[in-house]
């Protein structure tokens, strides 16, 4: 099926083929968060095998996988700060006297596990984990 | 999810770029899952705070990267046997993007249900639009450090060293120069032998092998002057470094005083040069030709003064 689809494309779609490649060729131009090594490396250990990112940007899939990987962690993250705002917005209206400190925007597990789950992953997490020592303490001490 | 009052999350804010990378750096023990997981973390941190997340649950942040590089990891298997379905080795775009709608169907996207027409084209695939778009309006974010290569430390390129001279004790003929650095150290020579005599005829005749073996090759291959064994390494790699040492200088008259002519030019148009050296190691060597140079020099003077 694939080879067929692959074949298509060469059959004569010229839009599509140039509207790609553009877009390929400005791949080669935008720098993704996700550097390209760490693409490579996590690729090169599940049995990806693709020409070289030096050789030719065009040939080579890295940078779209680098970009898809990011725009999938920008729209979990984003989805989470949508839910954390919808929670503050919640909140804001029982308890006025809080609503400075509570404008924070912080990413929690909670907000986290919302958004995932959106995408089909289902996160368990306890519901109290102490990342460190100092989590226990009086809010007012460790206000920064 | 339980409405219980929880403990307030201890929130951290989102790591500084160079406060991230030196927690890599200062790690005690910077093994390569562990190296590339704090990258994807610091990249996935870069991201959150693109977004607009101030601080994060240090818990909140692993999860976020876990799930980063099962991502990619499952695009990588999912898109490798993509084009091992189609008889390649090297996956090229269009099995990431059959990946990438595989990975995007919980989700859902349009265009998804005409995926499985026969007609349909990966070009058009909305999902390769959706990365268009995000890349036309995202603002770009490089990573925050440049990643340094891994470097052979000290203590293993003095280990390999030693190994290296292990091996050249262990076996005395080196390698030729014709044969790469790569292929395996030749047998030993005492396990060649044994293993020769082993097949010894009946009647006392010896095979070619046998007769190759030991000094006797060595003795053949110092005579092509290709293969240089132990004791004559030395004498040999002095002559072939002759060349490369250097020389004294060397001087070329145009046109002599010792012959009386003024300039260099003779009767037949033709223009003589007068070899002049000082150096006496040179000599030897060249003698031969400083004679025969020497001597045309002479006669084309005799013939113009007659």
């Amino acid at each position: 099926m694939n080879q067929n689809q692959s074949q298509q494309s060469s059959d004569g779609r010229h839009e599509d083929d140039t509207a790609l490649s553009e877009f390929l060729a400005s791949l080669m131009e935008y720098t993704p968060t996700i550097p390209d090594e760490l693409v490579e490396h996590y690729l090169g250990k599940s049995g990806f095998q693709c020409p070289d990112l030096r050789l030719s940007v065009l040939l080579s899939p890295i940078r779209l996988v680098a970009v898809a990987t990011q725009k999938f962690v920008a729209e979990v993250a984003t989805d989470a700060l949508q839910q954390c705002k919808a929670r503050q917005a919640s909140i804001v209206k029982d308890k006025r006297d809080k609503q400075q400190k509570d404008k924070r925007l912080i990413l929690t597990m909670e907000d986290l596990s919302k958004a995932l789950r959106e995408h089909g992953v289902n996160v368990k997490h306890q519901e109290y984990f102490a990342d460190n020592p100092a989590t226990g303490m009086d809010p007012a001490s460790r206000d920064e | 999810m339980k409405p219980k009052p929880k403990p307030k999350p201890k929130s951290k804010s989102i790591p500084e770029p160079s406060k991230g990378s030196q927690a890599t750096a200062s790690e005690p023990e910077a093994s390569p899952p562990g190296f590339s997981l704090a990258v994807a973390r610091i990249a996935v941190a870069q991201i959150c705070a693109s977004v607009g997340f101030k601080y994060t649950q240090l818990s909140a942040l692993e999860t976020l990267t876990g799930v980063t590089t099962k991502y990619l990891e499952t695009i990588a298997k999912s898109s490798a046997s993509f084009a091992a379905a189609s008889n390649r080795s090297q996956t090229n775009i269009f099995d990431v993007t059959n990946a990438l709608h595989d990975l995007r169907s919980p989700h859902g996207f349009s265009g998804a249900s005409n995926l499985h027409r026969t007609d349909y084209c990966l070009l058009n695939s909305s999902v390769l639009a959706e990365l268009s778009d995000f890349v036309d309006c995202t603002v770009e974010t490089p990573f925050a450090k440049p990643i340094p290569q891994r470097q052979v430390s000290e203590t293993d390129a003095g280990k390999e060293k030693k190994k290296e001279n292990e091996n050249e004790k262990k076996n005395p003929i080196q390698r030729a120069p014709h044969i790469p650095n790569w292929l395996p150290e030749l047998p030993e020579m005492a396990q060649c032998g044994a293993a020769l005599s082993s097949c010894r005829r009946r009647h006392g005749e010896e095979l070619w092998e046998n007769s190759c073996c030991g000094s006797e090759i060595s003795g053949a291959l110092i005579e092509n002057g290709e293969f240089v064994p132990g004791a004559a390494a030395a004498a040999a790699a002095a002559a072939k470094s002759e060349l490369g040492t250097k020389r004294e200088r060397v001087r070329f008259k145009i046109g002599g005083r010792e012959l009386g002519v003024k300039s260099g030019v003779f009767k037949g148009g033709k223009r003589m040069v007068c070899w002049d050296s000082d150096s006496d190691s040179d000599e030897n060597i060249n003698c031969y030709n400083k004679d025969y140079n020497t001597r045309v020099v002479e006669n084309e003077a005799n013939d113009h003064i007659t």
